[in-house]
């Protein structure tokens, strides 16, 4: 029952892919069906979920035997733990909303259904990355993810600024999947299996290297600080892929695949100290990076980047359950600040400078009012779904033995997070409109406001619901002292007084060269301005210098022809060039009989 | 004589399928023939004159790569800058590389196309981004170093749950039960 | 040359190999080298200029000290041993002697520097009897001593032989000296050879004998001395431009020719007695005897000098210089690959 429930939430999916290849015509209402698909794989998937709470039962279906090489049985299994039957059904949910929004978003697009059908495959991909039971079926959809990303950011394929966007993605992605590969190769040699339950039996404290290599892999993957500027140039893309991207795929995927691994990880402290550090200095960073930013997608980009960056925080400090916590209620609000970004973005003719909005609660009341929702979900406001998860991280991060800068950076980017996201409200939402007349505001299509209002209810209530279900056993809760319930709280009003006043302060400053630490924060911490200038310049005049000089030059033709000729002229000249004295003659005859003799008697 | 025709437009048929099929006259193995390689360095001014007319330029800004052997001949040694850099709002002839028809590219055109290598001007030095950012890394490494030295701990004390701390709920085996813990003392 | 004289010394030069050649007599095998020493000279001098002249004393003295030296090791053989029956001396001190000796006559390395000067300073038929007839007798010699010899010895020498001949040859532009250097490689394979199987010597000098003759009587036709003026034979010798070019690779041992059955069989045997760095790097040192036979051929077919030509019609003009056995042995010397099975199966 359970498990062919499972099965019967993946299968839907499948059938609007599968038309595809059976009737490839453009049919009008394929859209639909996608979204018809996603639905009732939500619908069952919430029954599966339920039951599964209500059981508590975790299982493992193995469907097909694919093939055995040597000691290693790839077989197609799935894993229905809390992780994956928690996730399904709001990644099911998001992902409806994101399907319904690009119904309207990208309605003028003669490519529709090939872009919801790209939507759906990289949705697939997620779920056979959370459902996975090996190594091998998890890889399949971590490489689906990322080339799907790849289609999708670059779906405006006439755009180099999409193909350069895109190029970054998979770039950086690569990176990560060497980890994920080496993780493999060594998991293969040495615990013989690529099933999760025999690793974990096998090696419950492995040495530090696959650890390290699956911690590169979700770097890449979760654009986690060093690998992170794929992230916001990601924003090329359409803004249904940002969401989805963003909210419950591909970024998540990293974070996911850590909390997978973390019955390995939680025994070795090298691995803790490092995620935690990653996780710190990238969400430190990320706030630093979003404060000056203009874009409006680019904003929400750097705040994911950051939430993701203290998903690791919370991995690192051992609390994967309240990781997870915080992906599944992230999805929501975040899905629901890009889709109601998209909307302002479509309404104002596609600008995306936020100094060029205001005043959009008059116009856009609804989507004010749900962008408003979202980021006060993001900064961890009581009661909201974001207050759930990130209020329970910075107090598990304050109670615990840990290492004090990074809990110091943590709570520094917490309150960036209040900083910018007032930022957004400031500046897009509130104030006088500095748009240009004449603009078509319009927001009241059905396609654009339901999957909006779902979300919203979702950002507001799901924390709840969904920390409730946690158990209370997967993470010690502790009494602490008031001041330490406060911490998270306080630091997130620090950042939003603090804002308030800044951005109150602009208008009555006068322009003035900004300091170079504007710059750092305005030009992403120069990491992009420097390494992407740098690495490819080098590698390319490198390789330029291996194929012509060293190649061609030394190898095809110092090496052998020329090093040939030398050697043969100079011996030539060397051993036959004679005076014609029959003295010197006899004199040098006179050595080999010698030696002749010696070697004899 | 129809015969003789026949077999005459029938052989030259076959010549010109063969030299389909078979292209005569040298191929270079780089399909780069002689007029498309860059002609000798030029040494006189003549020279050079002709070789900027040659690549559409002006004499004052031709200058060719330095003979050192590397074969780069009397190409035109272009200013190292990105096609990114150039104006995104004229009406170039292939606006995806940013290049007008005949214009000469630079030698390493594939290095400097809108995706790869970037150089256009940045508000700060070079220098400046570099120090910046590699400080704040090494600052930050420092300081988890330091933090990994120092770590915080806040006194705190479990939760406490019914149940006899949820003993079963945590995988507690149900035959044995285990002493209820006492903290308290009479 | 007084004819009488002339055919006098021929005989003696023909006797004087022969009797090394038929004696079993240790002092008779001498004295079978010293008539022939003493008869090629006048035929060496026989120009009368000082080249010749130089030649000849050079020729005279090499080839007398090279005697004595052998005369001395048989005395001391016959003090040793008792006897004048030619056999492998039992003491190696003798048998390296010899073999110096005679290695010294046949001009291989590294004791070899006389012969190109030598065949350079002759006109070119005394300069093919040095390099042919000449180097019977002491290889005669040579197989009936070799069990007895160092083989290690014998196979540096072959090894120096072959490089000198090479890299001596790449040098050159002067034909008797190119020939020579040819001589000189071609004496370090049979050398090579002739501990595991002398009679595979005994085909590589046929065949070299048979190459060398048929190289040389070309030559002689038109009196070619140098590369240069090989290039006028599209003028004068038509027919031979395409029937050079396969005498050269012959000579060079490319396969489908006759040159090839030697230096398969040579290394063959080599191989199969496990040596193996020895073949190749003997095979990789004769390419370049290839590389500068191949030069020749360039200059005699392959190309036009620009140099100046006074009659057009040269090639139609009748010959003067008759050649009867030139076309059966430039048959030979490339067709014979074929026969290899029957020559080597003794």
């Amino acid at each position: 029952m359970h498990s062919s429930m499972i099965l019967m939430t993946m299968i839907p999916l499948l059938t609007p892919i599968i038309i595809t290849l059976i009737k490839p015509n453009n049919n009008l209402l394929y859209p639909h069906y996608v979204k018809l698909a996603i639905i009732y794989a939500f619908t069952v998937s919430m029954l599966s979920m339920t039951m599964f709470i209500f059981t508590g039962q975790e299982s493992m279906i193995s469907n097909w035997h694919w093939m055995t090489i040597q000691t290693i049985e790839l077989s197609l299994n799935f894993k229905m733990d809390f992780f994956s039957m928690m996730f399904t059904p709001v990644a099911l949910f998001v992902t409806w909303s994101i399907v319904e929004f690009s119904m309207w978003y990208m309605s003028s697009d003669p490519n529709i259904n090939q872009f919801l059908k790209y939507l759906l495959i990289f949705l697939v991909t997620m779920l056979i990355l959370i459902t996975a039971n090996n190594l091998f079926q998890l890889f399949i959809g971590w490489e689906g993810m990322g080339i799907m990303s790849f289609l999708l950011i670059s779906w405006w394929h006439g755009r180099t600024d999409a193909n350069t966007a895109a190029l970054q993605a998979i770039l950086y992605n690569r990176i990560g999947d060497i980890g994920f590969i080496l993780a493999m190769t060594w998991f293969f040699l040495y615990s013989n299996s690529w099933d999760f339950q025999q690793m974990f039996i096998l090696d419950r404290t492995p040495n530090s290297f696959p650890l390290m290599s699956l911690l590169l892999a979700a770097t890449g993957k979760s654009a986690q600080f060093g690998l992170h500027p794929w992230l916001p140039s990601a924003m090329e893309g359409p803004t249904p892929v940002s969401a989805l991207l963003h909210s419950s795929t591909m970024v998540v995927a990293g974070v996911f695949l850590i909390i997978r691994f973390h019955p390995m990880m939680e025994n070795n402290s090298l691995i803790q100290t490092l995620t935690l550090s990653m996780g710190a200095i990238t969400t430190l960073f990320t706030a630093i990076c979003a404060l000056t930013q203009n874009d409006l997608k680019k904003i929400v980009a750097f705040s994911t980047s950051s939430q993701l960056g203290l998903m690791m925080v919370t991995i690192g400090i051992n609390q994967p359950h309240l990781a997870f916590l915080h992906i599944c209620t992230h999805a929501f609000f975040k899905a629901m600040l890009f889709l109601s970004a998209g909307s302002i973005i479509h309404s104002l003719n596609n600008e995306q400078d936020i100094r060029k909005m205001g005043g959009l609660f008059k116009t856009l009341p609804f989507t004010s009012s749900s962008l408003i929702i979202g980021s006060f979900a993001l900064m961890g406001m009581p009661f909201l779904t974001g207050f759930y998860s990130k209020d329970l991280i910075i107090e598990t991060a304050n109670t615990s033995y840990t290492n004090a800068w990074a809990l110091t950076t943590t709570l520094v980017a917490t309150s960036l997070t209040a900083m910018y996201s007032i930022r957004i409200i400031f500046f897009a939402l509130a104030g006088y409109p500095r748009f240009t007349t004449l603009i078509l505001i319009n927001e009241n299509n059905p396609k654009l406001m339901n999957p909006i209002n779902r979300l919203a209810l979702g950002s507001i209530f799901a924390g709840f619901l969904i920390s409730n279900c946690v158990p209370p056993t997967s993470h010690p809760q502790v009494t602490m002292p008031w001041h330490l319930k406060l911490t998270a709280l306080g630091v997130t009003i620090l950042g939003l007084l603090v804002a308030t006043e800044l951005s109150l302060m602009t208008n009555s400053m006068k322009l003035s060269t900004p300091l170079k630490t504007f710059y750092f924060s305005n030009m992403l911490g120069f990491y992009s301005a420097t390494t992407h200038r740098l690495n490819p310049h080098s590698s390319l005049t490198m390789s330029q210098n291996l194929t012509s000089a060293l190649l061609d030059l030394f190898w095809l033709e110092k090496s052998m022809p020329k090093m040939t000729t030398q050697t043969q002229i100079s011996a030539s000249t060397t051993s036959s060039t004679q005076k014609g004295l029959i003295k010197l003659y006899f004199l040098s005859f006179f050595i080999p009989p010698m030696l002749a003799l010696l070697l004899t008697i | 004589m129809a015969v003789a025709r026949a077999g005459v437009l029938g052989i030259r048929w076959l010549q010109r399928a063969s030299r389909n099929v078979v292209p005569l006259g040298a191929r270079t193995a780089f399909h780069l023939n002689k007029d498309m390689l860059p002609g000798p360095y030029p040494r006189t001014p003549e020279e050079r004159a002709a070789a900027a007319k040659k690549y559409n330029m002006r004499v004052e800004d031709y200058e060719p790569y330095p003979d050192d052997g590397m074969g780069y001949g009397d190409y035109p040694k272009l200013p190292d800058r990105s096609q990114h850099e150039r104006d995104p709002w004229y009406d170039w002839d292939q606006p995806d590389l940013r290049l007008n028809w005949g214009e000469t590219m630079h030698w390493d055109i594939d290095m400097y196309t809108r995706n790869r290598v970037d150089t256009s001007p940045t508000p700060i030095s070079w220098d400046d981004m570099c120090k910046q950012l590699f400080s704040f890394v090494a600052f930050m490494v420092f300081m988890f170093w330091v933090g990994h030295k120092y770590p915080v701990y806040q006194p705190v004390a479990p939760k406490q749950y019914p149940y006899n701390d949820l003993y079963l709920e945590r995988g507690g085996n149900p035959s044995e039960e285990p002493k209820p813990v006492v903290h308290y003392e009479i | 040359m007084n004819p009488l004289a002339h055919l006098i010394i021929s005989l003696t030069i023909l006797t004087g190999t022969t009797i090394t050649i038929l004696s079993s007599h240790w002092f008779l095998a001498w004295m079978g080298l010293e008539l022939n020493m003493l008869a090629i000279v006048p035929i060496l001098a026989k120009n009368t200029n000082p080249r010749s002249t130089e030649a000849s004393t050079k020729y005279f003295l090499i080839q007398a000290t090279a005697s004595m030296i052998l005369l001395m090791a048989i005395f001391l053989n016959n003090l040793t041993s008792g006897q004048w029956t030619i056999n492998p001396p039992h003491n190696q001190t003798l048998s390296t002697m010899m073999l110096i000796a005679l290695v010294m006559k046949m001009g291989m390395a590294p004791l070899h520097f006389w012969l190109p000067e030598v065949t350079q300073g002759t006109p070119l038929i005394p300069a093919m009897i040095v390099l042919t007839w000449q180097k019977l007798a002491p290889l005669s010699i040579m197989f009936q001593i070799f069990p007895s010899t160092n083989t290690s010895i014998i196979l540096m020498i072959s090894i120096l032989s072959i490089m000198a001949g090479s890299w001596g040859g790449l040098n050159q532009t002067q034909l008797r000296k190119i020939l020579a250097y040819s001589s000189i490689t071609h004496m370090g394979w049979m050398m090579a050879v002739l501990y595991y199987d002398p009679n595979i010597t005994i085909l590589t000098l046929i065949i070299y004998i048979f190459l060398t003759i048929s190289t040389f009587m070309i030559f002689y036709l038109n009196s070619n001395m140098t590369t240069l003026s090989l290039s006028h034979t599209w003028n004068k010798l038509t027919w031979m431009m395409p029937m050079v070019p396969l005498m050269m690779m012959s000579l060079g041992g490319l396969p489908p020719l006759t040159g090839f059955s030697p230096k398969w069989a040579i290394m063959q045997e080599l191989t199969k007695n496990n040596n193996l760095i020895i073949p190749l790097t003997m095979a990789m040192l004769t390419l370049m005897n290839l590389y500068f036979y191949m030069r020749l051929t360039y200059s005699i077919s392959m190309t036009m000098f620009p140099t100046s030509n006074n009659t057009k019609i040269n090639w139609q003009l009748k010959h003067t210089k008759p050649m009867p056995l030139l076309p059966p042995l430039m048959t030979l010397s490339t067709l014979m690959l074929p026969l290899t099975p029957l020559m080597l199966t003794n």
